[in-house]
């Protein structure tokens, strides 16, 4: 019924390419209303590269620079990017229009991090949605084909680093992480839905790990993407449950714009 | 199913080397991550929660905390998910300032023979109290009477409230 619905609404890839878009674009919004643009924190003391190749290029490129120029010039950066997404949905068919909006997100994404002093990754789901589109049409299959490597390899090695790092071997564990995720959020908000259902897992450890469990099979499924498409439906309703799961039980609502990356799962390539 | 995924890896190499070479590159860049294990990105991030976790007396915190009223200033009403800054930058600023020339993967850099070397890192790190007071202000929480402080929360309650641990950087 799902895949009949996107069949008739999304019927080119021009479809999927402007929702993808607006998706961004929307998310971007949000982020601004959350206060976490990079002119919001240009000023920050941090400056974090990490262990991380692309951190210290943009460093020794001096790129990291670029907000502590002033808000005015982070402000002008971030204003910047969301016109970008707004060019690139009124230009949908130039794709170097896709690849500017796409750079500045990555840009953004870097210094954004190195100024929160964390190196999150609620982004990332982006670049993996937007990388068909940067490539001449002749080559959107197999650039497609990439996007959706990299999205399983990357919700399988989650599930996989659970299963390695042993966090399923411990019955309690779960708990334990619940009632550290939330343990301000229950002494400010006693009464509001997630902390009761916080509160009933703590105190039922064997249900908690069940939802754990369950988060860990979810991702090591991803490893039958890599070799074939059949199960790709399947694939792209696991990463909205596990999101949504991840919004619900450990409030990260922030990663909830990595479900963007069901598109690549939903996409039919008949219908291009 | 395996024999089908390397017939099209081996139609795209001749039809597309431009493509192909792109490819190998990026997912080589990841196995070199892994390989030398530094920080692999992006495929690290879902990581998180994979070891175990032992029972704690007290969950830990960092928070601004009102000095008149004696208690934690809620920051879970800002707006949108503003409330996740709130909750990281104080947590890292503590991270950071206990790690070796405050770039807590330094031990990974070192460990393939780099590192981090800087001082103005760990310099610039003195002045997050008081650049925190701002940003918080700016996203509604009233400053005027809160410090950071590090607020251990056990079943709902506020248990026990500490010093953050940041002296390493004002030796």
């Amino acid at each position: 019924m799902i895949q009949q619905f996107l069949n008739k609404h999304l019927k080119d890839v021009w479809a999927w390419k402007r929702l993808v878009l607006t998706f961004i674009l929307v998310s971007l919004i949000y982020f601004w209303y959350s206060g976490m643009m990079l002119h919001h924190i240009w000023d920050s003391p941090f400056n974090y590269k990490g262990a991380d190749f692309t951190y210290w290029l943009f460093h020794w490129l001096r790129l990291d620079q670029i907000p502590s120029s002033g808000y005015g010039v982070s402000l002008f950066f971030s204003t910047v990017l969301l016109l970008s997404f707004l060019l690139a949905i009124v230009k949908i068919g130039n794709r170097y229009a896709t690849i500017i909006a796409g750079i500045l997100l990555l840009m953004y994404q870097v210094l954004f991090n190195g100024k929160l002093g964390y190196h999150t990754h609620h982004l990332f789901g982006f670049q993996f949605a937007l990388l068909p589109f940067y490539f001449k049409d002749d080559l959107f299959k197999a650039s497609l084909g990439l996007a959706r490597v990299l999205c399983c390899l990357a919700y399988f090695f989650a599930g996989f680093f659970k299963l390695y790092q042993g966090a399923w071997l411990s019955l309690d564990s779960f708990s334990h992480v619940l009632s550290n995720q939330h343990a301000a959020y229950m002494f400010f908000q006693p009464e509001g839905i997630r902390t009761s259902i916080v509160v009933y897992l703590i105190g039922h450890p064997v249900l908690g790990y069940l939802f754990f469990l369950s988060a860990m099979f979810l991702q090591l499924f991803f490893i039958f993407g890599l070799f074939t498409n059949r199960f790709n439906f399947l694939l792209a309703l696991f990463i909205l449950l596990f999101h949504v799961m991840d919004w619900f039980l450990m409030n990260l609502g922030v990663f909830m714009g990595m479900t963007l990356m069901m598109w690549l799962m939903l996409y039919k390539e008949n219908k291009a | 199913m395996l024999k089908s995924t390397l017939n099209n890896i081996s139609d795209i190499r001749k039809s597309h080397p431009g493509f192909f070479k792109f490819s190998v590159i990026v997912l080589s860049v990841y196995a070199l991550q892994m390989l030398i294990k530094t920080e692999i990105t992006p495929l690290g991030y879902f990581s998180l929660y994979s070891n175990p976790m032992e029972e704690q007396t007290a969950y830990y915190q960092i928070l601004p905390y009102d000095t008149v009223q004696k208690k934690p200033l809620n920051i879970y009403n800002t707006s949108g998910t503003g409330f996740l800054m709130l909750e990281i930058l104080p947590t890292r600023y503590e991270i950071l300032a206990n790690s070796d020339h405050c770039n807590q993967m330094n031990h990974k850099l070192r460990r393939i023979g780099l590192g981090d070397n800087n001082l103005q890192d760990c310099q610039h790190l003195t002045s997050f109290k008081t650049w925190f007071k701002t940003y918080a202000n700016s996203h509604g929480i009233d400053m005027k009477h809160a410090v950071l402080l590090n607020c251990g929360f056990k079943d709902g309650e506020l248990k026990e409230i500490k010093a953050i641990n940041d002296t390493a950087i004002f030796k």
